[in-house]
């Protein structure tokens, strides 16, 4: 197994438990202007995932992704598939995994799947969705990378920038997915989705950080 | 998990599996009707000759549909997604090879975004298959979105009349093309809006999706538990009858002396003496305004787990349609 795919691994299955600990927040989120399944939904996947990496861990960060994109695929609904979609593109982009994480790759990465979101989903920055979160996080890797930051400050930011998105979501008004039929209803609340994509990059920074000083 | 949290009585086994099992159940149920054929998907249990291919889905939580619309005169197939959550691009597919004669697929779902992005990946790689399939999302439900952006509207109850129509088309052994204008006539011309008065819960969830004070209705529901577009004080069963046909007749073109086909839609846990009660208001409403009641159906075909409320769905028809309308159809949840 490579440096890089260890790593991988290892982030992946932090991201995993931090989604399954966080159940019922989300599916609390959720039924504000969903049907509140969320948490269930995302809790599903990540035990898939954490069984299928722990029976057969891929070789690389390649393999990591396609894990990724297949059980969040197989869980429907719309974050199945956005998220399926999302680690097929990062998966083509992963091919080089063995090179060391460096910040300015943590922003290329988190740039891939906000433009394959947003291509996918349609969904924009103010929409109230996973890609405000996706997108805060992004400009806060990119801004890390260009001060020179380590790739684990990098994360850090990122997962900063992903929290501070996914409450900026709290005062929008949905406009895209089931949620926007509500309208002004759905001002108040933090996305489901944007909170739970905070959950996981906060768990991987911490995760890779704590593995980066052992 | 085990034990099931939440105000309601629940039966269910484990939570998480309560999609797969209904798929399970229901081909245990109705053998003659349906065939198991993946953990998720359902398909004819007849010989059908090559005709175009109906396939539906769509989350469970809302039975009958859609698995009680598997049969002649109706889908081919049906791929099952877990409660209020569309199926994965591999149901679909799966559902979309059984139902391919090579007269072509047409996948009938409601407009939901997670239904549309799942049809879009499991078209993708139907079409990369050699499969022609041609896509139909259902958008009856007026108070989802304004009427001049028809294309954010959602699938309620209208499903049942789209799929119906473009079932008996396929069934008549028309083309790809005629069944799929058939279909997309019926979505055209149908409409619905509903009522709510009190929420759906999941099975393993802590609380309902939302409470409703004893006073009020929700009206605009969302068919998933969600809440509607405005809360209104709860009125008597003639006065929703004759605000759901008002609504109704505000957002489509239907002149006096049209005729059209009129679905009362129970959700889960209103029962079926006041689904009527409040169908007699909205054919009153309908009548006072000119317009004459083809054919009714009252009763369960679109529900929201137990969510108390109803919907009432029109489709204004024209000669064709009718035909449509009215043809053979023998499936568990509409048998004629």
């Amino acid at each position: 197994m490579s440096g890089g795919a260890a790593v991988a691994l290892r982030v992946t299955e932090a991201g995993a438990i931090a989604l399954e600990g966080a159940t019922e927040e989300l599916c609390a989120l959720d039924s504000v202007a969903g049907d509140g399944d969320h948490g269930f939904a995302m809790a599903t996947a990540a035990k898939a995932i954490r069984r299928r990496l722990a029976d057969d861990p891929p070789p690389d960060g390649r393999g990591v992704a396609a894990v990724l994109a297949a059980e969040f695929g197989a869980v429907g609904g719309s974050m199945g598939a956005l998220l399926s979609v999302a680690f097929d593109a990062l998966g083509d982009e992963a091919t080089g995994s063995d090179t060391p994480l460096s910040a300015s790759q943590i922003a290329a990465y988190l740039e891939t799947v906000r433009a394959a979101l947003t291509d996918f989903g349609g969904a924009k920055v103010g929409d109230k969705t996973i890609v405000d979160a996706v997108a805060s996080a992004q400009a806060a890797a990119a801004a890390a990378a260009a001060r020179g930051a380590s790739p684990a400050e990098a994360l850090s930011a990122a997962a900063a920038g992903a929290n501070a998105g996914a409450e900026s979501t709290a005062d929008m008004v949905a406009r895209v997915g089931r949620a926007s039929r509500l309208g002004e209803r759905s001002r108040g609340s933090v996305d489901a989705g944007a909170r739970s994509f905070a959950v996981v990059l906060s768990a991987i920074a911490q995760a890779y950080t704590t593995g980066d000083r052992a | 998990m085990n034990a099931v949290p939440g105000t309601l009585k629940k039966l269910v086994n484990d939570p998480a599996d309560v999609a797969v099992e209904l798929v399970a159940a229901f081909a245990c149920a109705h053998p003659e009707m349906v065939r198991r054929v993946a953990e998720r998907v359902l398909v004819r249990a007849d010989q059908t000759f090559d005709k175009v291919g109906i396939v539906t889905g769509g989350g469970s939580g809302h039975e009958p549909a859609f698995l009680g619309y598997v049969g002649a005169g109706g889908a081919d197939a049906v791929a099952v997604g877990n409660i209020f959550t569309s199926p994965s691009p591999d149901a679909i597919l799966t559902s979309i090879q059984h139902a391919d004669r090579g007269r072509g697929v047409l996948l009938v779902y409601g407009n939901y975004s997670g239904d549309v992005m799942n049809c879009r990946l499991a078209v993708r790689r139907a079409a990369a298959a050699g499969i022609e399939v041609r896509q139909l999302f259902v958008s009856d439900d007026l108070a989802s979105a304004p009427a001049d952006e028809p294309e954010r509207r959602r699938g309620i109850a209208g499903d049942v009349m789209v799929l119906k129509i473009a079932g008996a088309a396929a069934e008549a052994g028309l083309s790809l093309d005629e069944v799929e204008a058939a279909g997309r006539a019926a979505n055209d011309r149908t409409r619905t809006i509903g009522i709510a008065l009190s929420s759906a819960e999941l099975p393993g969830a802590a609380q309902p999706i939302f409470t409703t004070p004893d006073d009020r209705m929700e009206v605009g529901l969302g068919v998933h538990g969600e809440p509607g577009i405005s809360t209104e004080k709860l009125g008597t069963a003639d006065e929703v009858g004759t605000l759901l046909a008002r609504r109704l007749l505000a957002d489509i073109a239907c002149p006096a002396g049209s005729t059209v086909a009129l679905l009362v839609n129970g959700l889960g846990a209103t029962p079926l003496l006041e689904q009527y009660l409040v169908h007699r208001a909205v054919v009153r409403e309908l009548t006072g305004n000119g317009i004459s009641v083809h054919r009714s159906m009252v009763g369960e075909f679109v529900t929201s787990l137990q969510m108390a409320g109803l919907s009432a769905t029109i489709t204004v028809l024209d000669d064709r349609l009718r035909q449509f309308l009215d043809a053979p159809i023998a499936a568990v949840a509409m048998c004629r």
